[in-house]
């Protein structure tokens, strides 16, 4: 008697074979693959958007001139540390009485910082922007 | 449709995200010069400014880095002075009742001034750095222009660091008054 409707399923089947010869299943594969590019592009021109916004802000705001990661516009090193200088870690005590001794003291710690910044003579100076340093 | 409404969405963060702008100087900004420097520019000069574009170009590139490492070492001083001594000694004496308005009054002039120092310059360096990226041989009219606004923010620079120093100089003043009071 014939069986009809069964699959025999000691036969593997081959999956690649389409069910229907006249659908194309790789339309789908197709949309899929034009929608992921298109989500790539769109990635990006975002990125990009935010990042040219981010650094015309950064630039325009001023904080780049007060970046102090940038090489070459920090201090150097015999800039800041003057010999033996352990006025950094100086700190006057918020709490304790007040003597004599005490605003001696802290004149003394003052003076040692007020120093550091007279060694600027100038700072700001006009020489640098005259004709002559210019060479106008 | 889609196609509009996606453009449109891409283009809002471009509309939306408006730049800050660094505030003015404190002091109105006014093209000065010193009694020696020259507000017009004369054939000379000009000539000069073309021949040597280049290397002023470079004098300016290398004068934005040192004033930018004098504004780091200066204002941390600045900064260390106001945060380690002069703001403790105040709450100190406040706790010993021995609060002194002028040493207080002198306390927030300086946070002020320290304030201003960092707002102008910004104000300086942004017109030095458009200074800086002129084409001083095509436009020397215009560098030189902008060369006197330039030096006139450097003016306002220099008196804010002038004006701290002396803020300075009035506390040491004031606390040796009080020493001799104690």
């Amino acid at each position: 008697m014939a069986v009809t409707g069964l699959i025999d399923k000691s036969t593997p089947t081959d999956k690649s074979t389409p069910i229907s010869p006249n659908r194309k299943p790789s339309k789908k594969l197709e949309r899929g693959g034009r929608n992921l590019v298109l989500l790539g592009i769109i990635s990006f021109v975002i990125a990009f958007a935010t990042v040219t916004v981010s650094l015309l802000i950064y630039h325009n705001s001023g904080d780049i001139y007060l970046d102090r990661s940038r090489p070459g516009y920090l201090p150097d090193e015999d800039e800041i540390d003057d010999g033996d200088n352990g006025e950094e870690d100086y700190i006057f005590e918020k709490s304790g009485p007040v003597t004599m001794e005490v605003l001696e003291e802290y004149l003394r710690h003052l003076d040692t910082e007020v120093q550091s910044i007279d060694e600027y003579t100038d700072p700001f100076g006009p020489d640098a922007l005259s004709n002559s340093t210019l060479g106008i | 449709m889609k196609k509009f409404f996606f453009s449109l969405f891409l283009s809002l963060p471009i509309f939306i995200a408006m730049p800050v702008f660094a505030e003015e100087p404190s002091t109105p900004d006014h093209s000065t010069h010193s009694p020696t420097e020259p507000s017009t520019l004369t054939d000379t000069m000009k000539g000069h400014i073309v021949e040597h574009c280049a290397e002023i170009r470079i004098q300016l590139k290398e004068l934005q880095k040192s004033d930018s490492r004098i504004r780091v070492y200066l204002g941390d001083t600045y900064d260390h002075i106001l945060t380690n001594y002069i703001t403790p000694l105040n709450i100190r004496l406040v706790e010993n009742n021995l609060s002194n308005a002028p040493l207080i009054e002198n306390q927030n002039s300086l946070a002020d001034i320290r304030a201003i120092f960092t707002t102008d310059f910004i104000s300086y360096q942004q017109k030095l750095e458009e200074l800086a990226s002129m084409n001083c041989a095509a436009t020397p009219e215009n560098f030189y222009d902008t060369l006197l606004i330039v030096r006139a923010r450097r003016e306002i620079m220099k008196q804010d660091a002038l004006r701290i120093r002396s803020l300075i100089s009035d506390h040491i003043k004031l606390v040796n008054d009080l020493k001799g009071e104690l």
